[in-house]
């Protein structure tokens, strides 16, 4: 393998007993170390109080990022990292545009959580209604969240959304969110976040793979892609001959999914507009997989297509790599 | 001694508003005692439920995904949701955001209830706010009370 990326498991959506979840914040690190996640982020409904009350950096539970649900009437935001501090009350579909712009000037990172849930008032707020046509202040969007993403409608909205985004030009990085409120007792399929990290994992080098887009979503095995001259997810290159590299490790987190009956079939590398520029077969035996691709327009991103529990599914996907000729921002 | 004794009904008119109510803390004040509570919590009329989710899967699953996103009664029951916010003199203190329609909680400078920062002083002007998620019911009572001693409360403690 070409890269000198360390990718590890992250959940980036998580609620303790500060808002409606049954975590303590220790609890809530102690599961996230218990299913092999290096990364969590703190981020409960309104508030950051269980951020005064998080255990020591160097415990050995996994590293924290602080962050908030802004859970307001037209959407739920989740904001990671900066001063948290920008009131959610007075968010409005009028003054969103400003309001983003406030919460990075703070040294926020914005993504929008599971913008296709129903909402109000079956589940207030959840449906991303801000109606914003400026994405630029948004670094990540939640297009899986909860349970089974890989199959649920709304989930499949969300990412026709997040591709319909990158085809307009903007860099967004694609995020799993589990919006765990609580021990989850069902058995059911959940994914995780991958980041791209250089370096030891800390809350500050997780922050930083997320605002640079090293971001991937899986719902079993690590999946990643670069090029052989070493760059990777969320990277702004110039299009034109490439030489990608793919990567799968059946062994990430395999006990967290085995269960699942996950198999790979495919692996498709697609550019704008849907566009399909290669297919490969992608099956357990691979871990590399090299092709040299003549790529133009905004972006190339990966996606690796199998079965979970017996239902045919994108079950991996990676941010796109970007290429600086096809603009974008 | 009561810093604030509020009262407000809510009808689905308020849904996606919030109600302050300013209060002032005086000087000498260590610790805030606050009860709040809202009833009723749920929309026990079933065809009205049944109208309003219908009305909101229309909105949020149109064709052709009204079939991904389940029936009308996958969304029962239909409940309020109106959670409380609190600033201090410095600011934003957090939210009590979860479906518990009764709460009580305490503030200092030391430590706050689930979902609150400790503030940094006390005596000053403070906001309560009323964050009205959705009301489904056609009134929601909310009493909210705000004393620096805890027998001004009623309920148990």
């Amino acid at each position: 393998m070409v890269t000198a990326m360390k990718w590890i498991a992250a959940e980036l959506h998580t609620h303790t007993c500060h808002s409606d979840g049954t975590f303590t914040t220790q609890s809530l690190c102690e599961a996230a170390e218990a299913e092999g996640l290096s990364v969590v982020a703190i981020t409960d409904h309104n508030t950051t109080a269980p951020l005064l009350e998080l255990p020591p950096a160097a415990s050995g539970a996994a590293a924290v990022i602080r962050g908030i649900e802004w859970t307001t009437f037209w959407g739920h935001l989740c904001i990671l990292g900066g001063t948290l501090d920008v009131d959610w009350r007075d968010a409005s579909p009028e003054n969103m545009p400003q309001k983003l712009k406030e919460i990075r000037k703070s040294g926020g990172i914005c993504g929008i959580a599971h913008p296709f849930a129903v909402g109000s008032p079956m589940c207030t707020g959840c449906h991303w209604s801000f109606g914003i046509t400026d994405f630029s202040g948004i670094t990540y969007l939640e297009a899986w969240s909860e349970h089974f993403p890989c199959v649920r409608c709304e989930c499949r909205r969300a990412v026709d959304f997040w591709v319909s985004l990158l085809d307009q030009g903007y860099r967004i990085a694609i995020t799993y969110g589990r919006d765990w409120h609580g021990a989850d007792l069902d058995g059911l399929p959940r994914a995780c976040t991958c980041l791209g990290i250089d370096g030891p994992v800390t809350a500050e080098a997780a922050l930083d793979a997320v605002a640079r887009r090293r971001t991937a979503v899986t719902m079993g095995p690590l999946f990643w892609m670069e090029t052989a001259g070493g760059a990777g997810s969320g990277d702004v290159i110039p299009s034109g001959m490439l030489e990608l590299v793919f990567g799968i490790d059946w062994s990430f987190r395999r006990g967290q999914w085995e269960h699942c009956k996950i198999q790979a079939r495919r692996l498709q590398v697609l550019g704008e507009g849907g566009r399909l520029l290669w297919e490969t077969a992608a099956g357990e035996g691979r871990t590399e997989i090299r092709k040299t691709l003549y790529v133009t327009g905004k972006y190339v991103r990966a996606q690796l297509l199998g079965t979970v529990c017996g239902q045919e599914a994108v079950i991996a996907m990676c941010t796109p790599l970007f290429l600086r000729d096809g603009g974008g921002t | 001694m009561l810093l604030l004794n509020a009262s407000k009904v809510l009808t689905p008119e308020n849904s996606k508003t919030n109600v302050a109510f300013p209060f002032l803390v005086p000087e000498g004040c260590g610790r805030l005692w606050i009860s709040y509570s809202y009833a009723p919590k749920e929309l026990e009329d079933l065809q009205a439920a049944r109208e309003i989710i219908e009305r909101g899967l229309e909105r949020y699953a149109p064709a052709p995904f009204r079939d991904g996103y389940g029936t009308w009664r996958d969304y029962l029951p239909l409940v309020n949701l109106v959670t409380l916010s609190l600033d201090s003199p410095d600011g934003y203190c957090g939210c009590a955001h979860r479906h518990d329609p009764a709460i009580r909680l305490t503030v200092d400078r030391a430590a706050a209830g689930p979902g609150f920062c400790p503030p940094g002083r006390m005596a000053g002007q403070w906001r309560a706010v009323l964050n009205c998620h959705a009301v489904v019911t056609p009134v929601c009572s909310v009493r909210l009370l705000v004393s620096d001693c805890e027998e001004d409360l009623p309920g148990p403690r």
